[in-house]
């Protein structure tokens, strides 16, 4: 298994995605995020995070169907893989060593 | 005349009231909406339940017979953000589409809860510092060196003064 970092962020949206497995999506992780952080991260940093932590094969998603309601746009689902509930795991252990959440460490 | 029913709603009598009414008929009259009573279904003729408090004096004349105004069809976009078209297409010449799909989602529901639990004033304004925040992160990361700089300077702040 090759060391690779995760950031405080990524690992704040597995958590969110342990949670959550299924039908969790862009707004319902940022609520949750907010609720378990009281900070308040843009739109932006959480898709640069969700595209992250799928590249690393942690999370997957998939593309709904566009509604009327939401001008025909689509909403993306997301849901967190077995490697990325062993990130967490890996990475909480490592939180008890180091408490500082920039120098957490996951392995992937 | 009223009376109480004993249910919740009271019951009013038009004594002397010059309508006329048939069974399950409507009415409606804007000294019903002072009295907090926006509309009175009529359970027979001339007699009709009402929900509200307090006394009610109605001015018969002011009466409407018929169906209830109805409320204009909401239309199905309503409370949907009105993004500006030009912060949109600037977002869309920055930035992938789906990266502007999945952040025009999560504005989306943001807003409409904003709107209902803040005001709408304040959801715009919420709205309008996403946009920002999301052109300067958009524009950070098209320069690696800029986007390098900013990582520094938030690790050394955050070394400094904590997370």
């Amino acid at each position: 298994m090759a060391l690779r970092a995760l950031g405080s962020l990524e690992f704040a949206i597995l958590r969110v995605l342990i949670d959550q497995p299924r039908d969790a999506y862009g707004a319902t992780i940022q609520e949750r995020l907010e609720a378990a952080t009281s900070r308040d991260y843009s739109a932006g940093a959480i898709y640069t995070a969700l595209e992250r932590l799928q590249a690393k094969h942690l999370i997957d998603s998939r593309w709904g169907d566009p509604t009327p309601e939401r001008g025909g746009r689509r909403r993306r689902y997301y849901w967190i893989e077995d490697a990325g509930r062993e990130a967490v795991r890996r990475t909480q252990s490592l939180y008890e060593v180091s408490p500082s959440p920039g120098l957490a460490m996951g392995v992937a | 005349m009223a009376d109480d029913k004993g249910d919740g709603t009271r019951k009013i009598v038009f004594m002397d009231a010059c309508f006329s009414a048939t069974h399950d008929s409507v009415v409606t009259s804007d000294s019903f909406l002072a009295s907090g009573v926006s509309t009175i279904h009529l359970t027979a003729h001339g007699t009709a339940s009402f929900s509200g408090v307090g006394d009610l004096t109605v001015d018969a004349s002011a009466i409407v017979m018929g169906n209830p105004p109805q409320e204009p069809p909401v239309p199905a976009n309503a409370g949907e953000p009105d993004i500006p078209i030009d912060a949109e297409r600037i977002l869309a010449w920055i930035t992938k589409p789906e990266r502007l799909e999945v952040v025009l989602d999560i504005w989306d529901v943001n807003y409409r809860k904003r709107v209902l639990r803040d005001g709408e004033t304040a959801a715009r304004a919420w709205l309008w510092w996403q946009i920002t925040r999301t052109l300067a992160e958009s524009i950070i990361q098209l320069s690696p060196r800029l986007a390098a700089f900013i990582y520094l300077l938030r690790r050394i702040i955050s070394f400094l003064f904590g997370p």
